[in-house]
């Protein structure tokens, strides 16, 4: 606009340039200078924090992890400080996790929430069991000897890396809702729910006003035999602003394995889908039509079954070659190939059951056990994140916008001496054309005959091996979030990014809070978010630890 | 377009406040703009392209820019321009003829702006986040001679807005 009027030399003045310019002279500032340019006044407040600056920067930043999004946010629709938060937090984040050299890294921030102090009412150890009909307590509920087991589960928000609630499992095993920032407890579970011996939430996808699902897997008795009650809560938002669970409970039922009764369970939810995984069967259950199938799968690595973009995955041993395999298999169309028999109790759901080979599965291409002799124990962790912002405008399904990472922890015994080594593979899936590669698993295709899709492994760097002080531990934790993070226990919390493998440096920084290591805590990093919960012993403050975000 | 007749020809500059130059048309050409002028009246023209935006002490300064860049290739099209990495790198020379006062500063990047000499504009914005980078908003105030017009309660919910994201 400002272009075709003569301009006075003497007063030339920066807001004096015409929009665009300004706009592009930004596009080569820093994010920080952003931010500063911010408060010098309101009109560059309202140049500087809009969505022309912002959505650029979002989308052209070569970040290695991609920003954390719900599969249903659309960022074309994000306000210009939403851009803004999700621009910073994901190269801040990746800053403040992967720090070269360094002997300990700590959170950019954390928030603290204590445990609610209500009164439990509900059954005693010694009742739950014998509701079951067990003779003893149950270990799970019930060891003096070990520290209480408590769960801590935050909620992920729609875009980014930060959380306004938390879901706590507290021993004897009930569940607590609790809102971050009030340290409120918005909700309990039942009483006739005690014991959950599985749960989850899904954030992602949420109608109107829903904020999340809560499913809880609760153990009770029918007669002479056990089942496993499913209970979906929707928590909404209310006109005062809170939230808090709906009124509606959609309660389904199913005969419980006998591995349940030692607490050997975990549960998945996103969707319209639970899935139940003990560590031989798996339970899909679509719970809004109230069907189920039964899956017995060869053999299951325990710890690393998700739901993503409606798929199942999880890797699955194979004990024989003592070897693995990342499987994906379409929840939906598993439940369109099954067959039900019509339930004589209505109250318990018919179960289909299917044998996991006759499901497209497909085989990973991971070789990682060239001697697996020596091998004295192996596992795998699952991780992923979604590559790209712009799937509605290439098509395709956004599984396939998914990169996984397999974390596998190899221990030999050389001689004398144990040697344990982490390796990293990404795995995706790919269209392949069906006779180059006869030897790969290929999964059915539904499109054209000649191609397949597969997923193709390859590993990420170089493998770490770990020091001797790293290894003492003989159980470690692993967790790998979407936004990148790996966070390794051993001897003590570690620290992990994928520069490691790209570099190969086994120089693993300790996760530490105001100087002081984890060791000890309850420590549980959420896999959306990458946020780490801690809890120390006998402590009742838990705090939620944020790195960059 | 170009030809080897090009590197011979002149062409005729006029300024707003009338001052007339004349330059080899290599050069004249790095202004998509006059490129385009000269190719819509034609080469038998001994027309003079009258430039009403800019004046003669900013284009003698714009032409020593487009005379040391005369052999530069074309810049890449508009497409690329969004993947390119956001770099605050210049060249020695350009650091060295954008040391100007702010006035000339703005006068050659509003010229390059309209003369649309894509390259000459970046140097420019380049040099404009250089002055940006890394000063405190009053030092900012100072240097663009901006008044500060928030009230300290809307200054503090900005800052405290974007607390999580500062410097550690």
């Amino acid at each position: 606009m400002e272009i075709g009027r003569k301009v006075e030399c003497a007063n030339m003045h920066f807001l004096d340039l015409p929009e665009d310019i300004r706009v592009h002279s930004f596009s080569f500032c820093e994010d920080e200078d952003l931010l500063r340019l911010e408060t010098v006044c309101k009109h560059m407040r309202d140049l500087v924090c809009s969505r022309r600056i912002w959505l650029p920067r979002l989308l052209h930043s070569e970040f290695e992890i991609p920003p954390r999004t719900a599969s249903n946010v659309d960022i074309s629709t994000l306000s210009a400080s939403e851009l803004k938060y999700l621009t910073i937090s994901a190269r801040r984040s990746q800053e403040a996790w992967s720090c070269p050299g360094a002997a300990t890294i700590s959170p950019t921030r954390y928030q603290e929430v204590d445990l609610p102090q209500t009164m439990y009412t509900g059954p005693t150890p010694k009742q739950i069991a014998q509701n079951l009909g067990l003779r003893e307590p149950l270990p799970w509920v019930a060891d003096a000897s070990s520290p209480p087991r408590i769960d801590l589960v935050p909620v992920p928000m729609p875009i980014g890396n930060r959380h306004e609630y938390l879901v706590i499992r507290r021993p004897p095993h009930y569940i607590q809702v609790v809102e971050i920032t009030s340290g409120m407890c918005i909700w309990e579970s039942a009483v006739e729910d005690v014991p959950v011996i599985a749960f989850d939430v899904d954030s992602n996808r949420m109608e109107s006003d829903n904020v999340f699902r809560l499913s809880t897997v609760s153990l009770a008795r029918k007669g002479p035999s056990k089942i496993c009650v499913v209970k979906i809560h929707t928590f909404t938002r209310g006109t005062a602003g809170g939230v808090g669970a709906d009124e509606s409970i959609i309660i389904r039922r199913f005969q419980a394995s006998g591995a349940m009764s030692f607490g050997y369970i975990q549960a998945q939810l996103e969707g319209d889908h639970v899935v139940v995984s003990d560590p031989k069967l798996m339970w899909m259950i679509n719970w809004r039509l109230g069907e189920c199938i039964k899956l017995s799968p060869s053999s299951l690595c325990w710890g690393s079954m998700r739901i993503v973009e409606q798929h199942l995955v999880f890797i699955a041993f194979k004990l024989a070659t003592k070897d693995f395999a990342l499987k994906i298999m379409h929840l939906q169309e598993a439940f369109e190939g099954a067959e039900y028999t019509p339930s004589e109790e209505n109250d318990i759901m018919a179960e289909t059951t299917k044998n996991i080979t006759d499901l497209p599965i497909l085989s990973s291409e991971i070789e990682a056990f060239k001697n697996p002799a020596s091998l004295t124990c192996f596992s795998a962790t699952l991780g992923y994140c979604k590559q790209s912002f712009q799937r509605k405008d290439r098509g395709g399904s956004p599984i396939d916008d998914i990169t996984f990472f397999v974390m596998s922890e190899l221990e030999y015994r050389i001689v004398r001496r144990r040697e344990r080594v982490l390796m990293l593979h990404q795995v995706r899936l790919e269209n392949e054309f069906n006779s180059s590669n006869p030897g790969t698993s290929l999964l059915p295709s539904t499109e054209t005959k000649n191609w397949t899709r597969v997923l193709r492994a390859t590993q990420v760097g170089h493998s770490l091996k770990l020091k001797e002080q790293q290894l003492s531990a003989g159980s470690t934790y692993r967790c790998m979030s979407w936004s990148g993070r790996i966070l390794l226990k051993s001897e003590d919390f570690y620290a992990l990014s994928l520069q490691n493998f790209h570099t190969g440096s086994i120089d693993l920084p300790v996760v530490e809070v105001d100087g002081h290591s984890l060791k000890g805590q309850i420590v549980s990093m959420d896999p959306h978010t990458g946020a780490i919960c801690c809890l120390a012993p006998k402590e009742i403050t838990i705090r939620i630890l944020y790195f960059g975000d | 377009m170009s030809t080897t007749e090009d590197k011979t020809r002149k062409v005729k500059l006029v300024t707003s406040d009338n001052e007339e130059f004349e330059v080899d048309w290599e050069v004249a050409t790095r202004s998509v703009l006059i490129k385009h002028m000269l190719e819509d009246i034609g080469e038998s023209e001994e027309q003079a392209i009258p430039l009403p935006n800019v004046t003669a002490n900013v284009l003698k300064k714009v032409l020593e820019w487009c005379e040391h860049h005369r052999k530069d290739p074309e810049p890449a099209p508009e497409s690329s321009d969004d993947n390119r990495k956001r770099t605050l790198e210049i060249g020695d020379w350009d650091a060295k003829f954008i040391q100007v006062d702010q006035e000339m500063l703005f006068e050659i990047i509003l010229a390059a702006n309209y003369l649309d000499i894509k390259a000459l504009l970046d140097v420019g914005c380049k040099t404009v986040a250089n002055m940006i980078k890394g000063k405190q908003p009053e030092e900012i105030r100072k240097m663009f001679n901006i008044v500060n017009d928030f009230t300290p309660e809307e200054e503090a919910q900005i800052k405290k807005e974007n607390e999580w994201a500062e410097d550690r």
